[in-house]
């Protein structure tokens, strides 16, 4: 059986997956890349979990505890999904510095 | 002893020093910048010898794999590190011609593209494959904005949209590898691979064939890559060319081969690599700008590659690697060309650059170069091909190889035409190249003649591609 937060996660892949590809204006995408990326990270934590576990911290009081693993990997690529965010963002102002507009078909016609 | 992790830490400490030397000096940014690379090369030649005698497994921070973070060099993954590292060096010179500010930047930029490409060959990890994926990609996405004009900001941002795309699917099919086998340590995975639930597999598969596919060009997600191309300042276009895409289809290569350990024919791989070659060929037919044309041959030869991967046996493989070599050369050296072309014609259309090749210092590198990417026989670019096409022989895929030989006779059309353009007698007057971008011309010519006449080092190599097929680094 497959738990409820693998259809969250994948459903919130799909969102996103679908914004990118059929939304016209550069900031929804930007935002749709992002919705991916989180997603991605909620699968990747849901991963780790264990039924009634505590933190990763060993100390005998608390023998359940989660896989630490997974959450160190979520940190390292929420790091990285806010550094491609930042730098998408930075590119979007940049074309609307160049053109006047975040539309991707407006965009087109100015380069035709 | 040389430990592999230098060719990772040395860019990237030099990376953040460059701020510190600029307050100092300015113009030594271009020196300082090609002496790493220098010194990179250097220790990746090092490595690279000590690889061939055994696979080294350097462990990083004391932690024991498969807990632990190693980074696992056999002799191909130290072929291609001293690959990339030599392009990157001879690159670097051309990086000199660069004059736009804020040069600082694009130099820090260049180191930590190095950094990831590196990282992305050398690791045993997969999720610190991942990480250097995203160095290697958000360094190409600063270098592909770099001008800053509308051509460069639409073809980073296409590279963003499609990079992050791919990256996701590498992500979840990292995620779904850890959830049924617990560990991240790829000769772990490969080992315990049987363990996995057969569907589960496919789909992590296919995230990570996918994911890589992005950085490795291959059809349908190679859409960036004229744009990106077309946009990017001439040195970074060759840089990508010669060093991401490298990266990216060895990280492809390690997938399925080390990974998932598919020994035998793959016909989705093939068929991937076919379309792209495909693809490929046929859009740089049709090209009128000299860079969009060989940003379309640059994906057709990737796909070529591809299909050497997917043939899979030892043979096609071989073919494979050599043509990741002979692409990395020929392609570094032809945008380099063309980045000296589009500069003396101060146009990208091919039509205006009448005679620019009766230079010789440019015309014959440029020859050198055409003929190796076309795959004539005395160059580096003959081998690559004529092993995929007898890897594809032996197996008896007689359509498939007549297919290929289709899109390489497309090939040798239009660079054929492109000679004659080059060549022809012209009364125009361009300025003469300086030396900035005859030496590396020059060095990439002497590589590509040198290993084309003389190629017994390269199949030393290549010997050990039946130990990398059989599931080894």
């Amino acid at each position: 059986m497959i738990p409820y937060y693998y259809i969250a996660s994948i459903a919130l892949i799909a969102l996103g997956f679908y914004i990118v590809i059929a939304k016209k204006n550069l900031i929804k995408i930007i935002i749709g890349l992002d919705m991916m990326d989180t997603g991605v990270n909620l699968l990747l934590i849901s991963i780790g979990y264990v039924k009634g576990g505590t933190a990763p911290i060993e100390n005998g009081n608390y023998p359940i505890y989660v896989d630490p693993i997974p959450q160190a990997l979520v940190l390292t690529a929420i790091v990285i999904g806010v550094s491609v965010m930042a730098l998408a963002l930075s590119i979007a102002i940049g074309l609307y510095k160049n053109t006047g507009t975040v539309e991707i078909d407006e965009i087109r016609r100015l380069r035709e | 002893m040389i430990h592999p992790v230098l060719l990772i830490a040395i860019p990237l400490f030099f990376a953040f020093l460059l701020p510190l030397i600029s307050l100092w000096s300015k113009k030594s940014l271009p020196y300082v910048t090609t002496a790493v690379m220098g010194l990179n090369t250097i220790i990746a030649i090092l490595v690279f010898l000590e690889a061939m005698k055994a696979p080294i497994f350097d462990i990083i921070g004391g932690f024991q794999p498969p807990l632990g973070i190693v980074l696992m060099v056999g002799p191909l993954g130290g072929f291609l590190a001293m690959i990339i590292n030599t392009a990157a060096l001879i690159i670097s010179i051309y990086s000199m011609e660069m004059k736009k500010e804020p040069l600082l930047k694009y130099y820090m930029l260049t180191l930590l593209l190095l950094m990831g490409t590196n990282g992305m060959v050398l690791t045993g990890d997969i999720f610190n494959l991942f990480v250097f994926l995203e160095v290697t990609s958000i360094a190409s996405y600063g270098l592909a904005s770099y001008n800053k004009d509308l051509k460069g900001f639409e073809g980073a941002l296409k590279y963003v949209i499609l990079g992050s795309i791919g990256s996701t699917f590498v992500l979840i099919g990292i995620a779904l590898i850890y959830s049924q086998l617990r560990t991240l340590n790829m000769l772990d995975i490969a080992r315990r691979l049987g363990e996995m639930d057969p569907y589960t597999k496919i789909v992590a598969f296919a995230s990570l064939f996918l994911g890589f596919g992005v950085e490795a060009e291959m059809f349908p997600l190679n859409t960036w890559v004229p744009e990106t191309y077309d946009g990017a300042p001439h040195p970074v276009t060759a840089m990508f060319s010669s060093m991401s895409a490298k990266s990216g289809i060895f990280a492809l290569a390690r997938v399925i081969f080390t990974i998932f350990a598919f020994a035998n024919y793959l016909w989705f791989v093939v068929i991937m690599g076919l379309l792209t070659v495909f693809f490929g060929e046929i859009v740089a037919y049709v090209q009128k700008d000299i860079k969009r044309m060989l940003a379309y041959s640059s994906i057709g030869q990737m796909g070529m590659i591809i299909m050497g991967l997917g043939i899979g046996t030892t043979i096609a493989v071989e073919g494979a690697f050599f043509q990741m070599f002979s692409h990395a050369m020929g392609k570094a050296l032809l945008f380099i060309a063309a980045g000296y072309m589009i500069y003396a014609a101060q146009t990208e259309k091919m039509s205006e650059m009448k005679g620019i090749g009766r230079n010789p210092l440019i015309g014959i590198p440029l020859l050198i170069g055409i003929l190796s990417i076309m795959g004539m026989p005395p160059f580096i670019g003959f081998y690559g091909k004529f092993y995929i096409l007898m890897g594809g022989f032996s197996q008896g895929y007689y359509a498939i190889i007549a297919l290929f030989l289709a899109a390489s006779i497309v090939e040798i059309a239009y660079y054929a035409r492109f000679i004659k353009i080059v060549f022809q007698p012209s009364t125009k007057n361009y300025p003469a190249p300086r030396s900035t971008v005859y030496v590396p011309l020059i060095l990439f010519a002497i590589i590509i003649v040198l290993f084309g006449v003389y190629p017994q080092p390269v199949f030393e190599v290549l010997k050990h591609v039946a130990a990398f097929l059989a599931g080894g680094a």
